[in-house]
């Protein structure tokens, strides 16, 4: 047999194997932008079905969340659907509300920082943003300021006084590679007062004084497990 | 068939090309492992760096979210500290000590660094240190040498302090080998000249450094002004600049002061009151006053500041204050000028019609002046645009990283035009770094062309290192121009706004309060519409003999209800064989103006001769900052002001006062931990406001302040919270791109690998067939 052709043939083969190796952890880096992308989509309907009143609409058979609010930002573009709960799980299809803030007037939502929670580092003090809850009432925001903050200390949620609060939050530092690390970068937004208006949407079944009445947006519903 | 023509056949199973072929892929494949090993470990590491990097982010950033505040403290405990501070006024001349105790709560030996500020005219002259029943005298060297015996006794275990100045008006305590539980005291004397202003006495008292901003990349350069080749005499250290961010507390206040006066202002008083702190007033013999704080001890977190007018009867014309030192006397001489806008100004009586001016406002928009420190500037600035005449131009600039301004060159001062800027005003919001210098600039280059008076008022908290890089822009493109200085804030650096106001030969005023600013402004305003007093010169009888030093030379402008005040020495004059009338004239509004002092019979003050050298001292120094200057002889102004330094043991930056204790007081086994004591944040001050988060201060406290948070959010952390979870955010995405692509990289060129060799086989194999 010519020589080197038995080396030849064990190159190729590692080089395959590596070639597949590739491909398995590209298309595993495109599923997880794949499943956050889509998931967004089928909650669409998800959402439309809770605003008509439904209670936790599952978007697809096998979800074990469901849609509890939508987040705008007009600025940047943004259009989200929060989910019901923070866990790792839900956090892969959406944004998550981390749940047992209620008594504060202080919301808390998580997400990626690579997929939908990209855009909080553009998010800066005097943007505007809103969102809307079960009702179909719409809260706008601004945000007041942002924190890095440090998890392997207790982090303390302040409660919102007069107005209510909003904190998104996701990972810090935003280039960083590996998952995982103990920094959580806060964006801390108030609610503005006499902008809690309905925007009239087809399945809002609330009109426009009692949302107003609902003075600075009614806290949102955490997910009632 | 025969075997020779068979293909040659080795004697093992495994032919040698096989073998080689063999190696030559373990070969290829280990290296490619390595490679890959490589890339696996640099992508770990780097997520590692990210937390690495995140775990020196552990410091309190208040926000929406934040840390609970106990048991997060780091690293060693400091030593703490307690001030106890008490003056003694005595007309203008004001004597202060300084009692600071440090304390060594922990079990080990420690140092202590203290950074503190004092009046930016005081002459630091006594350093005692108190170890129990025991006493130790400073003495005065020159800074490095100061330095050497200071650390060469501490590494020895002798107790030790060291009292150095980092800037005119901030100076740093070092003590060391302070014993587990033990106090050592350490005692600052310092001469302070009381200042008098339309009719009012104050004296300040600063008791914290607000950290400074720095612009970074000019730091170096400026903060050695000595960096020519110096005599060896003279020592060849450069000034070390201190980082004065420094170790700040941003959780509770900390470093308690208390702080008596003993008052013996020579004059009946109309009012005497404390602008910050409430104080408790005890009326004693001969119209002496004792003034001590009514809560034992504060927070040394802004400044003390104490006001007294004499009525009016009493209000004194001049004064004269004397010390023999030596063979030298000193005087050290207030003197109202009787002018006539003088008695206008006081009487509030309506003026002449002012000289139209152009007015450049310049507002500092910087991180450090969020909060009531912008409000009052706000409210400062609208006051002034309220007294304008459509006959004045004006212009409004603001500066924080970046300047901007109203107009781009000053504007008639018509209604729409100041409504204008009433609006632009209201809406300035505080935010990022403290960049003066464009600001200055902008505002220095556009004086008025057609003799209108050409006046910059500049509001600020000061809070910059690069003073004297400042300065020389202020100096060098003055021109016609005069720079009033408004200091805002309850810690405003005003060593700072005073020096430049000399420079840019206006006034310097303070605004600690928001219900000060009407008042301070009024005043202020006033002065800035009426004509000043200029050309001032002093004519000093025979009897004070041929050598006369007098400083601040030449005696800059003054402004309606300023005293003219100078310190002078009277070389081998002796205080009884003083006699005669010295003579001060200058050019007034209505023509030349003079008045005569008699100089027999005056009280004696000691310290005069401290202040006399101080304010020597900063003549000798502002020959650098000198206009029309080629080349600055800094090695002569630096030996001038050494020698002044050592004669006067004043501490400066050329100066320290260092005291070492004989007995050798640490064990040879224990180690010495240096810990610089945290400082507060200035009254007022909002953390998150400063600093942004904490992790990136050193490195760029400009860009960072933008991670800051609003007050509103950050006054509501005293109130409870709750604890929460914060989700993960992040998927393994990333690192699976990067892998992924490491992979399929290494595979295509494995893959090319395989082609290459595959195509060398052949034509080998086309060859050998040949």
């Amino acid at each position: 047999m010519p020589k080197g052709l038995t080396g030849n043939r064990l190159l190729l083969g590692v080089a395959l194997l590596f070639l597949g190796l590739g491909l398995w952890q590209l298309g595993g880096a495109g599923l997880i932008q794949g499943k956050a992308w889509l998931a967004q989509r089928l909650l669409d309907r998800a959402w439309a079905d809770t605003l008509a009143g439904a209670d936790a609409v599952k978007p697809w058979p096998w979800a074990d969340t469901w849609p509890v609010a939508r987040l705008q930002v007009a600025a940047l573009d943004i259009d989200l659907f929060v989910l019901a709960g923070a866990s790792g799980r839900s956090l892969a299809f959406g944004p998550g509300q981390v749940e047992g803030t209620e008594a504060l007037n202080h919301n808390i939502m998580g997400g990626h920082r690579d997929t939908h929670f990209a855009f909080l580092q553009h998010l800066e003090e005097g943007h505007r943003f809103r969102l809307q809850d079960r009702s179909g009432a719409w809260q706008s925001y601004v945000v007041r300021g942002q924190a890095i903050l440090d998890v392997r200390q207790e982090v303390i949620a302040r409660p919102g006084r007069e107005r209510q609060l909003l904190t998104l939050v996701t990972c810090y530092p935003f280039d960083a590679i590996t998952p995982g690390g103990p920094l959580r970068y806060a964006v801390t937004a108030e609610a503005i007062p006499g902008e809690a208006v309905a925007v009239a949407d087809e399945h809002g079944p609330l009109g426009d004084e009692i949302s107003l009445g609902e003075d600075g947006g009614a806290p949102l519903p955490g997910g009632t497990t | 068939m025969r075997h020779e023509m068979l293909p040659y056949r080795p004697f093992s199973l495994i032919p040698p090309q096989m073998v080689k072929a063999c190696l030559r892929a373990v070969f290829v494949i280990g290296g490619a492992l390595v490679i890959l090993a490589l890339v696996m470990v640099l992508v770990l590491a780097a997520g590692r760096l990210s937390s690495a990097y995140g775990a020196e982010a552990g410091e309190e950033m208040p926000s929406g979210l934040f840390f609970r505040g106990a048991e997060q403290g780091t690293g060693l405990e400091a030593p703490t500290l307690s001030s106890d501070v008490t003056m003694a006024v005595n007309g203008m001349v004001n004597r202060v000590t300084v009692r600071q105790v440090f304390h060594n709560p922990t079990s080990q030996w420690m140092e202590g660094i203290y950074v503190f500020p004092l009046p930016d005219g005081s002459a630091v002259d006594r350093l005692t240190m108190t170890i129990g029943e025991r006493q130790v005298e400073g003495r005065i060297l020159e800074k490095a040498e100061a330095e050497r015996a200071y650390k060469a006794a501490a590494e020895n275990g002798q107790r030790a302090s060291l009292v150095s100045g980092e800037r005119p008006n901030v100076f740093v305590t070092s003590v060391a080998n302070i014993g587990p539980g033990e106090n050592i005291t350490v005692e600052i004397g310092y001469q302070d000249a009381v200042a008098f202003d339309t009719g009012v006495f104050s004296l300040r008292f600063p008791m914290v450094v607000a950290p400074r901003y720095t612009p970074a990349p000019r730091l170096i350069a400026e903060e050695q002004p000595a960096p020519a080749p110096l005599q060896p005499a003279v020592g060849s250290e450069p000034d070390d600049a201190r980082d004065l961010f420094g170790p700040v507390s941003t959780k509770k206040k900390r470093n308690p002061l208390s702080l008596t006066i003993d008052l013996n202002a020579g004059v009946t008083l109309e009012s005497l009151r404390s602008l910050h702190h409430p104080v408790v007033i005890e009326s004693r013999d001969y119209g002496r006053q004792r003034i001590a704080l009514s809560n034992a001890s504060v927070p040394a977190d802004r400044d003390f500041v104490l006001e007294w007018t004499p009525t009016a009867s009493a209000a004194p014309r001049a004064a004269v204050f004397a010390e023999q030192v030596g063979e030298d006397s000193h005087l050290l001489v207030m003197m109202l000028p009787p002018d006539t806008t003088a008695v206008r100004q006081i009487a509030q009586e309506p003026q002449p019609a002012p000289m139209p001016r152009e007015l450049v406002f310049i507002i500092d928009t910087s991180g450090s002046m969020f909060g009531d420190s912008l409000d009052q500037a706000k409210t400062a600035v609208i006051a002034a645009l309220k007294r304008l005449n459509p006959e004045d131009r004006f212009n409004v600039i603001q500066f924080n990283s970046e300047t901007h301004a109203l107009y781009r060159r000053p504007m008639a001062a018509s209604v729409a035009n100041v409504a204008r800027a009433f609006h632009y005003v209201s809406a300035l919001e505080a935010d990022g770094g403290t960049e003066m210098a464009p600001a200055l600039d902008l505002a220095l280059t556009g004086g008025a062309a057609d003799g209108k008076l050409s006046q910059i008022v500049f509001l600020t908290d000061g809070a910059v290192g690069n003073e004297h890089e400042l300065f020389e822009l202020v100096a060098d493109q003055l021109g016609d121009s005069r720079l009033f200085t408004i200091g805002i804030g309850s810690a405003p650096n005003s060593y700072f706004m005073r020096k430049s106001a000399e420079l840019g030969r206006g006034s310097f005023t303070h605004i600690g309060d928001l219900e000060e600013v009407a008042s301070r402004m009024e005043t202020l305003l006033a002065k800035l519409e009426n004509p000043a007093l200029t050309d001032i010169r002093l004519g000093w009888p025979n009897a004070a003999g041929k050598d006369v030093e007098a400083y601040p030379g030449p005696l800059p402008d003054l402004y309606a209800g300023a005293p003219v005040t100078f310190t002078a020495r009277l070389g081998g004059v002796a205080l009884e064989d003083l006699e005669g009338q010295m003579l001060v004239t200058g050019t007034g509004v209505e023509g030349p103006w003079q008045q005569r002092l008699k100089l027999m019979g005056l009280k004696e003050a000691p310290g005069t001769a401290s202040l006399w050298a101080r304010a020597k001292l900063e003549a000798i120094e502002d020959r650098l900052y000198e206009t029309g200057r080629g080349d600055i002889d800094r090695t002569a102004v630096r030996a001038d002001a050494l020698a002044l330094a050592l004669e006067h043991s004043l501490v400066t930056r050329y100066t320290s006062l260092v005291a070492i204790d004989d007995q050798v007081a640490r064990p040879q086994g224990e180690t010495l931990e240096s810990q610089e004591i945290e400082r507060n944040l200035p009254d007022g001050w909002d953390a998150g406001k400063v600093f942004g988060s904490a992790e990136k201060v050193e490195a760029e406290p400009g860009l960072l302040r933008q991670l800051a948070l609003p007050a509103p959010l950050l006054q509501q952390a005293e109130v409870g919270g709750q604890a929460v979870l914060l989700p993960q955010g992040a998927t393994p995405a990333e690192r699976m791109l990067i892998i992924g692509l490491a992979y399929l990289l290494l595979g295509l060129a494995l893959l090319a690998l395989v082609y290459r060799r595959s195509r060398t086989t052949h034509s080998n194999q086309g060859a050998a067939l040949a």
